[in-house]
C-alpha cells in the first residue's frame, strides 16, 4: 500500500480555523480569491499555496472547483463553533488509507520525534510501498502536520480512540436495531439500551463517554434524537447528559460513515 | 377511478394560498398549534407513502386499513390528521369522522360509542337514512313483539337494541329518543322513555355496521382518532379496559368483513409508548401485536440537512409573504441553517420536532421582515453588526461550554493532582508575563503546591506562592499555617533571598477562623478566587483566542494582585 498522497497541511488548528471562518464569511469565493486567502493565512509561496488548497479540498474541508465553499461538514463545525480536531478526525476516518497511516505513525512514533527518513524506513518495514525519498518525505511532512492538528488534549493516538468511538457506534446501532426489530426512526429507552450494551461488554463509563461524544458530534448527531417523557412514565429511569434528562434515543438512519 | 386519483394526490401541497388561510395558518403556527386547515406538509415521505398505499388498498379492495401514527410531541401527528380531514372533507362521497380520546359522560369511554356519537353528530341525516334503509326488509305492520323478535332473529342483537329500533321505526313519541339512543347521544330520560337499560358495546358495533352498509354514498369512511395515548393518561384502569376492548372488537369485526371500506388512522404520542404497549398487552396481547405492526413512526426535523431546512423555510416563507403582503429578500439556505442552529441552542445538531423547527424559522422570518432593507446575507453595516452580535453570542456559548467542561474536569481530577493543575497554569502565566519560574530555594524536596518566581525586570519582588486546595474550612486554615511554616523555613534556610509570600485559595471555604488566622499573618498576601477560579483553570484548555480574552478579562483583577497585568 502506498503512503496516502497528502502533500501539504496546516501546521496549527488555529490557522485552519481562521481559514474556515474567513471562507464562511465570504462564500462563495472565486478559486483565485481562495488561493489568496490561503496565502495570507499560511504564508506559503505560490506553488505550495496551490497544493495546500488542493489538500483542503481533497480532505473534504472545502469544496468546489471554480468557486470555493465550505463542505457540509466544515459548515456545521463552523456554525456551531466546535473543536475542529473532531472534524479532522471525522474527515480522516472517511479516507481509510489516510486514517490507517495516521494511526500507524502514532503507534511507531507516539511523540513525533523521529526524523522523516527514519519514520519512512519504519513505515516501509510495516509494509508501505517504497517510493522516491523526496516524495515520501513530502507526504510524511504533511501527514505529521495533520496528526499534530488531530491531537486532542495531548492524546497520543487520537485515531485509535476515534476508531474505538466508531466501533462503539457500530455496536450501539446493532443493539438499537435488535431492540426495534430492524426499524430506524423508532425510539428506544436509553437505560434499556445501556443494559444491552453492558451485556455486549460495554461498561457504563465507556457508554457514558461515547454517548456524550455522540450527543455533541455535529455530523453523527444530526441523524439522532434524544427525547424525554414525563416523570410518571419514566419507569426505566432518565439518562442525563449535562443538564438534560433524556428517556428515548432514536436513530433515523444508519450511523455508519461512508469511507473512501 | 376518481377515488384512487384523489388518494394519490393526497399530499400535494396547495400552491395558491388565500390570504386569510395564510394568516390563519401562520397565526396557528406562531402559537405552536397545528393549523386546522394546513396547506403544506414537508418531508415525512415514508409516512405519506404509507398512508396513500393503505388508503388506496382500502379503496381498491374494500378492505379495512389501519394506521397508528407515532411521534414525539410536536412531530406533526395532528397536522397529518388535520390535513387528511381537510382534504377529504371537500369531497362529499367520503365520510370523515375525527375525534379525540377524552373524557365524555355520554359515551362512557367506549371507542365504539364515541365513534357512533361522532357519526350521529356529523352525519345526522345520512345516519338516519342508513338506519331506515337497514330495516326496510322488515314488515312495518308487524305487531311490536313480532317486529322486535324479527330484528333479533335477523341481526342477532340484544332485546334492548331491537326495542330501540322498533321505537325508532314506529314514528311515534319515542322516535327521537330512540334515534338519540341509536346515535349514542342520550341520557337517562331517553332510556326511561324507551323503558330500556343501557345498550351494550356489541349493540353499537351493530349500529355502526348498519351505517357502513346502508348509507347512500359509498365512499371511504375515514376515522381519525387523535391523542390515543389519553387512554393511558386520563382514563382509570376500568375505563381503559373498556375502551381498549371496544377498540379491539371494532378492529376485529371491521377487519373480518371484506366490504367495510373503512380506514382508521390513530395518532399516539410516543412519550407514552411503553405504557401503550404495557396497557394494551395487559388487556389483550393479540391486540398489541396487531397494533404494533401498524405503527408508522413520523420522522423528526433535521436542522443539519439543507434540504429539510430549505423546504420548510420556503413553504413558510410563501405563506408568510402572502399573509403580510410583503416580499422578503432572498437568503442563502446555509445562512438560514446557521441561524436555525443558533436558535435551537447552537451546540448540537440533534433532530428536533417540526413544531420547534417551525417556530424557530418563523422567528427568523420575523427578523427578516423587521429588517427589510438588509438581508441576512448582505455585507452592509447592519449585517456586520448582526454578525458581530451573533459572533458575540457564539463566543459566549463557547465560553459557557468551556467553563462547564472545566468544572467537570476539575471535579473528576483526583484531590492530590489538583494543586499541580493550578501550578502549571500559574507557571505558564508567569512565564508569559516577564517572570522566571524557579525551584523553591531552600527546600530539600520540591512541593506540588508551591512555586517560586523571579521577575525578569527590576522593581518587582520575588514571589513564593502557596496553592491551597482544600475541601473544608478547617483544612484551609491548617494549610495557611503550613504555608507560614514553610515561609519561616525558607527565611531561615536562604536569608539572602528576599521574597513575598502569596497564599492562593478559593473564597467559598474562608470562614471566620481562617480570616482570623489570616489577620495574624499580615506578611502573607491572600489571593482569593471566587467564580474566576474556573476561568483560571480553563486557561489550560482554551483554544479560541476570543474565549481566552473573556477568561483573561475575568481574571484581570485577581491576577493584578500577583503583579500580572493583562
Amino acid at each position: 500500500m502506498k503512503i496516502y498522497s497528502l502533500y501539504e497541511f496546516s501546521s496549527t488548528i488555529e490557522q485552519l480555523e481562521a481559514l474556515l471562518k474567513a471562507v464562511d464569511m465570504q462564500q462563495k469565493m472565486d478559486y483565485d480569491e481562495a488561493l489568496d486567502l490561503v496565502r495570507r493565512i499560511f504564508g506559503k509561496r505560490p506553488s505550495r499555496t496551490k497544493i495546500l488548497l488542493k489538500s483542503f479540498i481533497k480532505l473534504g474541508l472545502l469544496q468546489g472547483k471554480s468557486q470555493v465553499i465550505l463542505s457540509w461538514e466544515s459548515q456545521l463545525y463552523v456554525d456551531l463553533g466546535k473543536d475542529l480536531t473532531e472534524l479532522l478526525l471525522f474527515l480522516t476516518y472517511k479516507t481509510s488509507h489516510l486514517f490507517s497511516i495516521c494511526k500507524d505513525i502514532c503507534e511507531i512514533d507516539p511523540d513525533l520525534v523521529l526524523k522523516n527518513p527514519e519514520l519512512l524506513e519504519k513505515l516501509y518495514m510495516k509494509g508501505y510501498a517504497r517510493e522516491k525519498l523526496a516524495t515520501g518525505r513530502e507526504k510524511i511532512y504533511a501527514i505529521k502536520r495533520l496528526i499534530s492538528c488531530c491531537r486532542i488534549k495531548r492524546e497520543k493516538n487520537p485515531f485509535k480512540k476515534y476508531e474505538e468511538y466508531i466501533n462503539f457506534l457500530t455496536i450501539l446501532e446493532s443493539q438499537y436495531l435488535l431492540m426495534t426489530q430492524g426499524i430506524f426512526g423508532k425510539p428506544v429507552v436509553i437505560c434499556d439500551l445501556m443494559g444491552r450494551m453492558k451485556e455486549s461488554g460495554i461498561e457504563r463509563a465507556v457508554f457514558d463517554h461515547n454517548i456524550f461524544r455522540l450527543h455533541y458530534d455535529p455530523i453523527i448527531a444530526s441523524s439522532t434524537s434524544f427525547s424525554s417523557v414525563i416523570k410518571d412514565f419514566a419507569n426505566a429511569g432518565y439518562y442525563k447528559i449535562n443538564q438534560s434528562s433524556y428517556y428515548y434515543l432514536k436513530l433515523s438512519e444508519s450511523l455508519a460513515i461512508k469511507r473512501r | 377511478m376518481k377515488t384512487l386519483g384523489l388518494i394519490q394526490n393526497l399530499f400535494t401541497n396547495i400552491e395558491l394560498v388565500d390570504k386569510n388561510d395564510a394568516i390563519a395558518e401562520i397565526s396557528a403556527m406562531r402559537n405552536s398549534q397545528p393549523p386546522k386547515r394546513p396547506s403544506f406538509i414537508v418531508n415525512q415521505e415514508d409516512a405519506k407513502k404509507h398512508i396513500v398505499t393503505e388508503m388506496a388498498n382500502c379503496a381498491q379492495n374494500n378492505m379495512f386499513s389501519y394506521i397508528v401514527l407515532s411521534g414525539d410531541v410536536g412531530d406533526g401527528k395532528t397536522l397529518f390528521l388535520n390535513w387528511i380531514y381537510r382534504y377529504f372533507s371537500e369531497h362529499k362521497e367520503f365520510h370523515m369522522i375525527k375525534f379525540r380520546v377524552e373524557e365524555s359522560s355520554t359515551v362512557k369511554y367506549s371507542f365504539i360509542k364515541m365513534l357512533v356519537a361522532e357519526v350521529f353528530k356529523r352525519y345526522n341525516n345520512t345516519f338516519n337514512e342508513a338506519l331506515k334503509n337497514a330495516f326496510k326488509i322488515i314488515d312495518d305492520n308487524l305487531p311490536e313483539d313480532e317486529y322486535i323478535g324479527k330484528i333479533i332473529e335477523e341481526y342477532h342483537v340484544s332485546n334492548e337494541l331491537a326495542r330501540t329500533v322498533y321505537e325508532f321505526h314506529r314514528n311515534g313519541k319515542a322516535t327521537m329518543p330512540a334515534f338519540r339512543v341509536l346515535g349514542a347521544c342520550y341520557g337517562k330520560t331517553e332510556l326511561a322513555k324507551l323503558k330500556i337499560n343501557n345498550l351494550k358495546d356489541t349493540d353499537y358495533h351493530k349500529v355502526f355496521e348498519w351505517f357502513q352498509e346502508y348509507r347512500i354514498t359509498k365512499g371511504l369512511i375515514i376515522i381519525l382518532l387523535d391523542e390515543f395515548e389519553h387512554t393511558y393518561l386520563s382514563l382509570t384502569p376500568a375505563m381503559r379496559k373498556s375502551f381498549m376492548l371496544s377498540y379491539k372488537n371494532f378492529i376485529d369485526r371491521t377487519a373480518a368483513d371484506a366490504s367495510r371500506k373503512t380506514v382508521l388512522i390513530a395518532a399516539s404520542t410516543e412519550q407514552y409508548q411503553g405504557q401503550l404497549e404495557k396497557g394494551v398487552s395487559d388487556i389483550d396481547r393479540a391486540l398489541w401485536s396487531r397494533l404494533n405492526g401498524h405503527i408508522v413512526y413520523l420522522a423528526q426535523f433535521r436542522p443539519a440537512d439543507d434540504k429539510n431546512v430549505s423546504q420548510l423555510f420556503d413553504e413558510l416563507r410563501k405563506r408568510y409573504e402572502k399573509a403580510y403582503d410583503i416580499n422578503l429578500p432572498d437568503v442563502n439556505p446555509s445562512t438560514i441553517r446557521k441561524h436555525l442552529h443558533f436558535k435551537l441552542g447552537g451546540d448540537t445538531t440533534l433532530e428536533c420536532s417540526y413544531r420547534i423547527a417551525v417556530s424557530s424559522l418563523l422567528v427568523i422570518l420575523e427578523e427578516l421582515r423587521s429588517a427589510p432593507s438588509s438581508t441576512l446575507d448582505s455585507q452592509d453595516d447592519k449585517h456586520m453588526k448582526e454578525e458581530n452580535h451573533e459572533h458575540y453570542k457564539i463566543i459566549q456559548q463557547q465560553y459557557q461550554k468551556l467553563i462547564e467542561e472545566t468544572i467537570k474536569d476539575w471535579d473528576d481530577t483526583h484531590y492530590n493532582n489538583r494543586p499541580g493543575k493550578i501550578k502549571s497554569i500559574l507557571e505558564l502565566l508567569f512565564n508569559e508575563h516577564k517572570y522566571t519560574v524557579k525551584p523553591v530555594p531552600g527546600l530539600n524536596k520540591q512541593r506540588v503546591d508551591a512555586l517560586f518566581v523571579e521577575p525578569k525586570v527590576n522593581g518587582k519582588p520575588n514571589k513564593f506562592i502557596f496553592i491551597a486546595i482544600a475541601t473544608t474550612a478547617k483544612s484551609l486554615t491548617s494549610k495557611l499555617i503550613r504555608c507560614n511554616n514553610i515561609r519561616d523555613e525558607l527565611v531561615k534556610a536562604v536569608p539572602e533571598i528576599d521574597f513575598q509570600t502569596y497564599f492562593i485559595y478559593q473564597a467559598n471555604l474562608a470562614n471566620k477562623g481562617f480570616k482570623l488566622e489570616l489577620n495574624k499573618n499580615t506578611h502573607i498576601f491572600p489571593i482569593e478566587f471566587e467564580s474566576e477560579f474556573y476561568d483560571l483553570l480553563a486557561l489550560n484548555t482554551v483554544k479560541d483566542e476570543n474565549v481566552k480574552q473573556i477568561l483573561l478579562s475575568n481574571l484581570k483583577d485577581t491576577l493584578a494582585k500577583l503583579d500580572i497585568s493583562i
